[in-house]
């Protein structure tokens, strides 16, 4: 009796599962491509543990095949592969990811080989006897092989190498800036160049996929476009001297990326210099200070960053966001001037009326 | 006793003739102040009067130009100095000088250090910031000196005629305004003296 209850649930739950399948799962049906019929659905057993039901092959239709599990986790079958999960994101968070860069070095190199091999084998081969006869005596013989090898080889040229990777400690004003516009700022997962990394490296949409930005709504992509170094001496006409300076300039390419849609909400270029100059006769040497130069590059990119980035941020979506759920409260003295009314008391002193005529008074935010 | 009085008369009129000579000799000439602006004929050469007239004219001048007089802001220039093209000996800093301080007290008109002045510019900039003597908030930092937008430069000729009885010089100033950025010419002027000097 229990066995033919669980009999015909797991029927129901077949069928389900191939209406499913055909509808939703596997895409629509055919037009004129008539659903198998039921009858037609062979039996499905249950097993002992009543969690796995068995394959279901549909001849009729688009439908071939398909695999269900009910109840469990991956079959062994499917080599333990996890089934895709929607992870709501949090609202308003922003994930910022550390510049990344490619690297490309032209390189001299010259190798140059030598080898030389030699050998020599002897085998002395055993003495013959000869008895009886007139020329008694031994004679002996011995083989002797000799070997040489020698071979040389010369290479030289330019080669390039690439590589790629992400530098940190850039982006601390543009987080910064994040937080104060009331966006969550997550740290991204670092990326880890693989052997033999290819431009794939800056696909950002696979790192989404790869989950390296968690739940975050959106995530900042900043890629280094241009490093450059400048060393120069020059001298200052009117003058005996010479100006000696060293710069660097950095310009970054940022993209915020929605990382439901994948679609680009803010694009931008961010560029920063730094320097230091000495002024001296023509012998003087020139020791740089390299941290002001890091200094003032830093303080010019994270500037050029943040205006260009609140240019173009999308508005917090105060709705959704976590902290306005438990604080519904408007702010004092925000909101839309053009709504505001100015009530003044009517002339029989009693209910207070409208003025229109009145210019609207207009309250600013601090 | 008779004849040593003699020759003692003959030293003390020796003494004062001597005395009277030296006093002669001393006296100082006599020294007045005159107007500076009045106007001087000593002779044909470059004079005081010349480069009064001529600075007080290019002033003017620069002074009605469209750069200035259409800016929003007074306009940034810089001297690039001025050619001495005559057989005379002129300093033409003298005009070039005079002609900026003008400008200078007009306030229609900003300048920035010109290529002679900049070695004691640099030398201050290295002094404040390469010696270590000076808090660093205090100091002039290099790297911000102003540009001018604008360069004046320009030469100063003559043509001198003269006979036995007649001299005649003919000085021309001729200075020019270029936007430093495009090369253009913003403003360009002549101021001609023709000084005669007849026997």
């Amino acid at each position: 009796m229990l066995n033919t209850k669980t009999n015909s649930t797991c029927n129901l739950l077949a069928i389900t599962a191939i209406l499913f399948a055909t509808s939703n799962v596997l895409g629509q049906t055919i037009p004129g491509t008539p659903l198998p019929p039921i009858s037609s659905v062979p039996e499905v057993k249950a097993t002992t543990d009543g969690s796995v039901p068995s394959e279901v092959s549909v001849n009729k239709g688009k439908v071939e095949s398909f695999k269900m599990t009910i109840g469990g986790g991956p079959s062994p079958e499917e080599g333990g592969k996890q089934p895709v999960q929607i992870v709501p994101k949090i609202p308003n968070s922003v994930a910022v990811t550390d510049l990344s860069i490619k690297n490309e070095v032209k390189e001299f190199f010259y190798d140059e080989k030598f080898n030389s091999k030699a050998s020599i084998q002897s085998n002395p081969s055993t003495p013959v006897v000869s008895d009886g006869s007139s020329n008694a005596g031994s004679t002996q013989n011995q083989t002797i092989n000799g070997q040489a090898e020698t071979s040389y080889s010369k290479q030289f040229g330019t080669r390039r190498v690439i590589s790629y990777s992400e530098v940190r400690g850039l982006n601390a004003d543009i987080k910064s800036t994040l937080i104060k516009a009331g966006y969550k700022v997550v740290q991204a997962a670092p990326n880890v160049a693989k052997e033999n990394e290819n431009d794939n490296f800056f696909n950002v949409s696979e790192r989404i996929n790869r989950g390296d930005f968690r739940d975050a709504q959106f995530v900042l992509h900043g890629t280094i476009t241009n490093v450059e170094v400048r060393n120069t001496r020059d001298f200052i006409q009117g003058t005996s001297d010479y100006s000696y300076r060293l710069e660097h300039s950095l310009i970054v390419e940022f993209s915020l990326i929605n990382t439901e849609t994948l679609q680009v909400v803010a694009s931008f270029n961010a560029m920063g210099s730094g320097q230091d100059m000495y002024l001296g006769k023509s012998n003087t040497t020139f020791v740089p200070k390299v941290d002001r130069i890091t200094r003032e590059l830093l303080s010019s990119f994270s500037q050029d960053a943040q205006k260009k980035l609140m240019d173009q941020l999308p508005p917090v979506n105060k709705e959704t966001s976590i902290l306005n759920v438990f604080s519904s409260k408007q702010e004092t003295g925000v909101g839309d001037p053009s709504t505001l009314k100015v009530y003044a008391p009517g002339k029989s002193g009693g209910a207070s009326q409208i003025t229109p005529d009145k210019d609207p008074v207009i309250i600013y935010r601090k | 006793m008779k004849k040593l009085f003699t020759v003692n008369n003959l030293k003390v009129t020796l003494l004062s003739v001597v005395a009277m000579l030296l006093q002669g000799c001393a006296t100082e000439a006599v020294v007045r102040y005159g107007d500076s602006k009045a106007v001087e004929t000593v002779n044909t050469d470059f004079g005081s009067s010349d480069l009064l007239q001529l600075s007080e004219r290019m002033t003017r001048s620069i002074l009605e130009s469209k750069v200035v007089t259409g800016a929003r802001e007074a306009p940034i220039i810089t001297l690039a100095g001025v050619k001495n093209k005559t057989s005379d000996y002129i300093d033409t800093n003298a005009i070039s000088g005079r002609i900026r301080a003008q400008l200078t007290k007009s306030g229609n008109v900003r300048f920035v250090a010109s290529i002679s002045e900049m070695q004691n510019q640099v030398d201050e900039l290295k002094r404040q910031n390469q010696t270590g003597l000076y808090a660093s908030q205090s100091t002039s930092r290099m790297g911000n000196m102003t540009g001018s937008r604008f360069r004046v430069e320009g030469e100063i000729t003559s043509i001198v005629k003269q006979n036995k009885n007649i001299k005649d010089v003919f000085y021309n100033l001729h200075l020019t305004m270029f936007n430093n950025e495009t090369g253009e010419i913003v403003w360009e002027d002549d101021q001609d003296i023709r000084k005669t000097a007849s026997r």
